[in-house]
């Protein structure tokens, strides 16, 4: 099987720690550690859309870097991060179908003594659990099936655009997610505004147009009854688990309740259904409770047969 | 020796312009070839026609070469008048093409004009010496038809049928007959009710008016009309006039005693969906499909019925009218012609993102239909399966499924017209129900159509424009929400609804994909049946004697619909009206003696008729040609490992021994066999002629029925005779007349070149061209480029 150098990216390690934690103690579930590596020398992705519109060059290079990192191990990467994803992996298709832009790129990269061949494969984590560890491998561990429970899933920007790059799935009509938390038990639910991008973009620029973005998916949400969320990129994490919080609290005048959608990553989800003790899971960062939901799942899940 | 006489037209001095008749003339003399030469101006007219007849009678000719102008245009005149005289007609004439392939074509060069016709006429006798007469053959046509469908399209048939007075037996797999129409409870474009047909049994002058209802209408009573309710069709053999049927009916367990006093239907304990109304109510293990159904009996569904468990609508039926032990029935019948009609049913709505399944209140239009009609579910009021209340808000979203290339890439033609019908009936009853159509281009075309677009916005139906991405639906208020972006003005809107109605696309019935293969028939890439010619033949197939009606064909409303099957009746009524079909033996013929049974001819033919025998300890036995369903192409004469098919008519001698007197008498240097199809390739030759377009003499022209007849064997011994080039020209690949005939044969001259290649020959000197018959430069061309590459590569060397 294909083996994989992790990469962590900037938002995980700062200020998610415990999505990291909750995928590796997935991996040690599914005793598949030998399949990732921890290696030194990554640098910044770096960022997928801001950077490569001052200086492209630039960009493929920084990223290159990052690639030749893992070439010289003669690894993979796999990200956490859907915006990791997207910066690597349209470098790694780039770079290996435009030989003049891979000439330009070694160039500056023989400057600090560095070349890259253009071996390395990128994965997000959502591949990783589709693709390499299998809904055998998953279903068969799950011991726990979340049967009452209704999870929205939001794909994220940049898992899925440009499609042609990133190749993960349908931009239009995406199951891939769905198919991976229906893995659990639980019951993906359609809603609308599905595609809409979660805001956490717009941010830095203007808070409340965030804040409105996240408002109107939650509403969406909220309508078809969803019991969480689940998402694979901590950018959509953060705005939709402290973004909510700092929303509601805008918005609290114009709407009724202020929304309390538990938030997960997708190993999180998938950690409960194989029965990892919640405690593990260090749902005390969350800022909207995860507790009712646990409450939930734990009042009628049924043990697996 | 074969006596044979020369017809060599003048053509009033027009030929003289630029051949030299009178040298030809001599030429034939010499060689010695001919025991008579005739030469006119007139041949085309009635006292040419005369002076033919007479040159034959007084010399006792046996065979003729008449070489004036295009066989296309003057062939089947000249033949008419050979056959008075009791020759064969394909055996004792070839007509030479002097105007088209000489004398038009080659003004400036009379030198090898001359040369050039003395060569083709040469050919033409090498071509006859070898011909071999062709007997007639006489095919029995039963006056029978299978109609496999019991909806409108394959009812219409029926009656058409039935009133020119031929038999016919209707199968259909359902309880009783009717099929979608029944269930759509009105119908455009007269606005009234689906039940209405016409009314059958009478010539001329319809008893009760133009229309009656299904169960008045005498459909069931018609004395040359067997209608096989529960049966299915389980294997077709045999050919037009004689077709083997094997059919299978169905266990009803209720007989005609039945009296419909529905006390069996009360006792029955066991529950099920309503497929008549799809799915929207229930109804008992014993049913009546409709209460209009013909037959006009109960019928037992034997997948959930308790049977000797329960019996207790055996004990309650005061007519005795249940046997719980009846079995299936098997049925062999022979019958004429077949036409296939049937049917359509919805695209699966749940492969959609438009929660039908999920979520109750997610309808088809079809199911709308139950709803609306006055005789349905609910007396014609709209409502919500979930709750049953009348819904105050309506979404209709149109192309679900259609014009999709994820899932249908057609437009179903009948879903906009559906859709406003509905909108209307449910505004003129209840004004203050919202509508809003969601639609991409509302599609109502045709004669009163469009009123009805005019007349649903005037009732304030609202049409946005633009294709829902998701439905969904609201946990808290109860609502579906339909999120759709309005494209005209690029606004995102949620749509708040009670009930939501999908246009389903129509797609084939299931099974019809069975039948298909069963019949030998082709499909479409969607399931629906290729016509043999979608502009001028809409209800024929591939398959001679089967034919075809309805949404089997594609999309289309029932006034179409009855159109289609008076047009299929009148087709199979003329082949039924004579009783036999006479026919040429042109067709293939398999050498029994030689056939390994390898099947490659079965499965290349396009039209189905070869069938494997069947030998007496049962294994697989030689091929056969069924002489009524081919159509004369040659496909598998060259597509015959063994060579074991032949033809009598464009036979391999005579193919051979034309190329070969060609290539051996042709006055020019480099020589170029073009072998053309005898459809639009052989036009477009004549059309250079009629053009007065100009190319080089040095082509010779070998007519063939398909190119597909032409295998490399033939092209490598042509090259081998001595040609320099070869040209291959047929039809447009999607417009061969033999359906395949271009496709198969551009794969074998693609294959020929590789081989060519590998024997160290230029794969350039074998080229393929497809042209439509008015394309007359590009056939001048094909020559021009043949020409050109063997002036680069020059001539062809053989060691």
């Amino acid at each position: 099987m294909t083996e994989y150098a992790l990469f962590l990216g900037c938002m995980v390690p700062n200020r998610l720690p415990h999505l990291e934690f909750s995928f590796r103690k997935i991996l040690n579930h599914l005793d598949s550690n030998d399949l990732v590596h921890d290696i030194s020398g990554f640098g910044c992705c770096p960022e997928p859309i801001g950077f490569p519109g001052m200086d492209n060059i630039t960009f493929m290079t920084l990223a290159a870097r990052n690639l030749t990192v893992a070439e010289e191990q003669k690894l993979d990467i796999l990200t956490l991060c859907t915006g990791c994803f997207e910066s690597l992996k349209t470098a790694s298709v780039k770079l290996k179908h435009e030989p003049k832009l891979l000439e330009k790129v070694n160039k500056h990269l023989s400057k600090v003594g560095r070349e890259y061949n253009g071996t390395v494969e990128v994965k997000h984590i959502a591949q990783f659990f589709y693709d390499d560890i299998g809904f055998e491998k998953l279903k068969k561990n799950v011991v726990k099936h979340l049967d009452n429970i209704k999870v929205a899933a939001h794909y994220g920007c940049h898992l899925l655009r440009p499609s042609e790059i990133l190749a993960f799935d349908d931009p239009h009509n995406p199951t891939k997610l769905d198919e991976l938390i229906e893995a659990t038990g639980a019951k993906s639910v359609m809603y609308l505004r599905r595609d809409y991008c979660c805001g956490a973009g717009t941010k830095s620029l203007d808070g409340n147009v965030a804040a409105e973005m996240v408002m109107e998916k939650l509403r969406q949400i909220a309508r078809v009854g969803a019991d969480c969320m689940s998402v694979v990129c901590p950018f959509c994490f953060l705005q939709f688990d402290l973004g909510q919080e700092m929303a509601s609290r805008a918005f609290k005048d114009s709407y009724d309740v202020p929304y309390q959608i538990p938030v997960l990553y997708y190993t999180q989800l998938l950690g409960l259904s194989f029965g990892i003790d919640p405690k593990e899971f260090d749902f005390k960062r969350h800022r909207i409770k995860v507790k009712p939901l646990l409450e939930k799942i734990d009042a009628v899940a049924v043990p697996a047969v | 020796m074969t006596k044979i006489g020369l017809a060599l037209c003048d053509c009033f001095g027009q030929f003289a312009e630029v051949i030299d008749l009178d040298s030809i003339e001599q030429s034939m003399r010499d060689s010695g070839k001919f025991s008579v030469i005739l030469r006119k101006d007139d041949f085309c007219m009635t006292s040419g026609l005369e002076s033919i007849k007479q040159m034959i009678t007084e010399n006792n000719l046996e065979k003729i070469v008449i070489a004036a102008c295009s066989p296309k245009a003057y062939e089947t005149v000249f033949r008419k008048v050979i056959e008075e005289l009791g020759m064969n007609k394909y055996s004792s004439l070839v007509m030479v093409n002097l105007e088209n392939h000489v004398v038009a074509v080659h003004k400036e060069m009379p030198k090898e004009a001359t040369k050039k016709a003395k060569a083709l006429i040469l050919a033409a006798v090498a071509k006859i010496e070898k011909a071999e007469s062709i007997e007639k053959i006489k095919i029995p046509i039963q006056p029978t038809t299978l109609i496999i469908g019991g909806g409108i399209a394959g009812e219409t048939a029926a009656q058409e049928l039935t009133d020119l007075g031929f038999d016919v037996t209707l199968v259909e797999r359902r309880p009783s007959i009717g099929g979608r129409m029944l269930q759509l409870g009105t119908v455009y474009p007269t606005d009234d009710c689906s039940l209405c047909v016409r009314s059958s049994g009478y010539v001329g002058f319809d008893v009760g008016g133009p229309r009656r209802c299904f169960y008045r209408g005498g459909l069931g009573t018609l004395d040359k009309l067997e209608i096989l309710t529960n049966t299915e069709v389980k294997d077709v053999k045999g050919q037009i006039g004689n077709f083997k049927v094997s059919l299978e009916k169905k266990p009803r367990y209720v007989n005609e005693r039945c009296i419909n006093c529905h006390k069996c239907a009360e006792v029955c304990p066991v529950e099920v969906e309503n497929s008549f109304d799809f799915n929207l109510t229930k109804r008992k293990a014993i049913y009546r499909p409709f209460p209009q159904s013909i037959p006009p009996y109960y019928v037992i569904d034997p997948n959930i019925c308790l049977f000797e468990k329960c019996a207790k609508c055996v004990e309650i039926c005061p007519t005795n009218a249940i046997n719980l032990n009846e079995k299936s029935e098997k049925m062999e019948k022979a019958l004429g012609i077949v036409i296939m009609a049937t049917g359509f049913e919805e695209y699966d709505a749940s492969r959609l993102n438009y929660g039908y399944g999920m979520f109750p209140d997610v309808v088809t239009q079809l199911q709308l239909a139950r709803m609306l009609d006055p005789t349905g579910p609910s007396y014609g009021e709209p409502y919500r399966p979930s709750n049953q209340d009348m819904p105050q808000k309506i979404v209709m979203i149109q192309c679900a499924g259609s014009r999709d290339e994820t899932h249908m890439p057609y437009c179903s033609n009948v879903c906009c017209m559906i859709a406003l019908k509905h909108s209307i009936m449910i505004k003129e009853k209840h004004p203050e129900i919202d509508i809003t159509i969601c639609y991409m281009d509302i599609r109502s075309v045709g004669k009163n159509y469009e009123e009805y677009y005019r007349k649903a916005r005037e009732l304030g139906v609202v049409f946005l424009r633009g294709k829902p991405s998701y439905v969904v639906d609201d946990q808290r208020t109860e609502k579906i929400l339909v999120e759709v972006e309005n494209t005209l003005t690029g606004e995102f809107n949620i749509l708040e609804t009670d009930l939501v109605a999908l246009s389903m696309a129509m797609v084939p019935s299931k099974g019809s994909a069975e039948l298909a293969k069963m019949l030998g028939i082709e499909l479409d890439e969607y399931g629906f049946i290729q016509p043999l010619d979608p502009k001028i033949r809409p209800v024929e197939t591939n398959v001679a004697g089967v034919f075809a009606t309805g949404c089997t064909i594609t999309p289309m409303d029932i006034p179409t619909t009855m159109a289609y099957s008076g047009t299929a009746s009148i087709r199979a009524a003329k082949l039924m009206q004579s009783r036999e079909m006479e026919k040429d033996k042109v067709t293939a013929w398999v050498n029994q003696d030689i056939c390994s049974t390898c099947r490659i001819c079965e499965q290349v033919c396009p039209f189905s008729a070869i069938e494997m025998g069947v030998k007496e300890d049962g294994k697989l036995g030689p091929a056969e040609v069924l002489d009524a369903k081919c159509y004369a192409c040659g496909l598998c004469v060259s597509a015959c490992p063994s060579a074991a098919i032949s033809f009598k008519f464009y036979s391999e001698e005579q193919l051979k021994a034309e190329i070969s007197s060609l290539l051996h008498n042709g006055g020019t240097d480099k020589k170029i066999i073009a072998f053309l199809c005898d459809e639009c390739a052989y036009g477009t030759a004549d059309e250079a002629g009629f053009m007065g377009l100009q190319y080089d003499p040095s082509v010779y022209i070998v007519r063939v029925p398909c190119i597909s007849r032409v295998d490399p064997q033939l092209v490598l011994s042509t090259l081998q005779e001595g040609a320099d080039g070869v040209l291959v020209i047929g039809c447009l690949k999607d417009r061969c007349h033999f359906l395949k005939g271009s496709e198969v044969g551009d794969l074998r001259v693609n294959l020929l070149r590789l081989l060519l290649n590998q024997m160290g020959i230029n794969e350039e000197r074998v080229k393929m061209y497809f042209v439509d018959c008015a394309e007359v430069n590009l056939f001048t061309r094909a020559v021009e480029e043949m020409t050109q590459t063997l002036e680069t590569i020059g001539k062809l060397q053989m060691q």
